[in-house]
């Protein structure tokens, strides 16, 4: 499964799932039409850190 | 406009959102805004052609992450809070007919990879505590627009029912050390009269205590407390049930069966809840192929549901449908 993050004009979090031939892609494998790839927002960890000292 | 206005009666959070008056209704065929945008076409939410599964958020969300400020003020009597959260549309396929029950098993189970994305990603916020997975489908229900999709509400808080549904886990966990939900699938296997289907890790039944003449709760045999928890197998096998599940329901009278599907799991407050136990809960409004179950006065008014038919009858009924191969 790849994940690919984009923003919509207005701001909005737009995400495309990608699944090719019956098996998870990796973050490897090339994703057709993902040229926007190097754009994709980061995952945000710094999230992660402050829920996990809730 | 969007805030939380605090009911000190009945001690729940009630959501306004006068912004949601305005939103699309019911769109004519070649106007719908959830189909990829078609070349020289009009711009939709999604600009690729086409996609296996798209999430964005919502265009006119109940909650959002930067909410504004609340259009009235707070006071002791009546709390009000800013509507936090998140609300998100899933996109089950770029095409614009048909519905989860048409999607294939290996779809499916490409669904609940997503489905299950979204619980880590939203309930991995420092501000979400919950995060309800859902579809409405049907106009039975309220549907707006008819491309198949559901939604996703990540909350700021639990929710009234969940926090109900916890409180019952919660006193269950306490006097006998058990989760209430295991007990409750060992029951149902005993009994087997609300069986409807049943597969290697799931089993899905008609409760003893059930609302909706065709409601079906789908649950995993093992513990497991959210989507989170599964192997690769018990997802595939989760695909299988459901598609099962919603073949029965539109088989039952040869048409779409319009439900609400939602699905409860373990908070993400980061707190203990040993009683939390994956689940998906299907309620019907049709008691009859054109009746339907009425949310009346006794059901709206006094919080009792009056339900006119009998969980083994109806589970009978569902259990007979053939569905074939899946």
């Amino acid at each position: 499964m790849v994940k690919r993050e984009e923003r919509m004009p207005d701001g909005r979090l737009l995400i495309y799932y990608t699944f090719v031939g019956g098996r998870e892609v990796t973050a490897s494998d090339t994703v057709p039409g993902n040229a926007s790839a190097s754009s994709s927002l980061p995952t945000d960890t710094t999230d992660k850190k402050t829920k996990e000292s809730k | 406009m969007s805030e939380k206005r605090w009911n000190p009666i009945l001690c729940e959070w009630v959501v306004t959102a006068t912004h949601r008056q305005d939103r699309t209704f019911l769109p004519p065929a070649g106007y719908c805004p959830l189909c990829p945008t078609a070349p020289g076409g009009f711009p939709t939410e999604v600009p690729e052609p086409s996609y296996d599964f798209v999430v964005f958020e919502n265009k006119f969300p109940s909650l959002k992450l930067d909410p504004s400020e609340p259009a009235v003020e707070s006071s002791a009597l009546y709390p009000v809070q800013p509507s936090l959260g998140v609300c998100e549309v899933v996109l089950y396929s770029s095409e614009h007919g048909g519905t989860l029950t048409d999607l294939p098993v290996p779809k499916l189970h490409q669904l609940v990879k997503v489905w299950r994305d979204r619980y880590e990603s939203l309930g991995a916020r420092p501000e979400i505590d919950y995060v309800f997975i859902f579809e409405n489908k049907g106009e039975a229900i309220g549907v707006t627009i008819h491309h198949p999709h559901g939604q996703i509400y990540a909350f700021s808080y639990l929710p009234p029912k969940i926090e109900r549904e916890i409180a019952g886990e919660e006193k269950h966990y306490a006097q006998t050390g058990r989760c209430i939900h295991c007990d409750i699938v060992e029951d149902e296997l005993k009994q087997g009269s609300r069986l409807v289907a049943e597969s290697r890790d799931f089993i899905a039944f008609i409760p003893f205590y059930a609302r909706y003449p065709y409601e079906v709760h789908i649950y995993s045999r093992s513990h497991r407390a959210s989507l989170a928890d599964f192997s690769d197998d018990e997802e595939v096998d989760l695909a299988c049930i459901l598609s099962e599940v919603l073949k029965k329901y539109d088989g039952l009278w040869n048409f779409s069966m319009p439900y609400m599907m939602v699905m409860h799991q373990k908070p993400t407050d980061n707190k203990s809840r040993p009683g939390s136990h994956f689940h998906i809960e299907f309620y019907p409004p049709l008691r009859t192929p054109s009746r339907l179950k009425y949310l009346a006065g006794c059901e709206s008014g006094a919080g009792t549901f009056v339900n006119d038919t009998l969980p083994e009858e109806k589970a009978a009924e569902l259990k007979a449908v053939a569905v074939g191969a899946l």
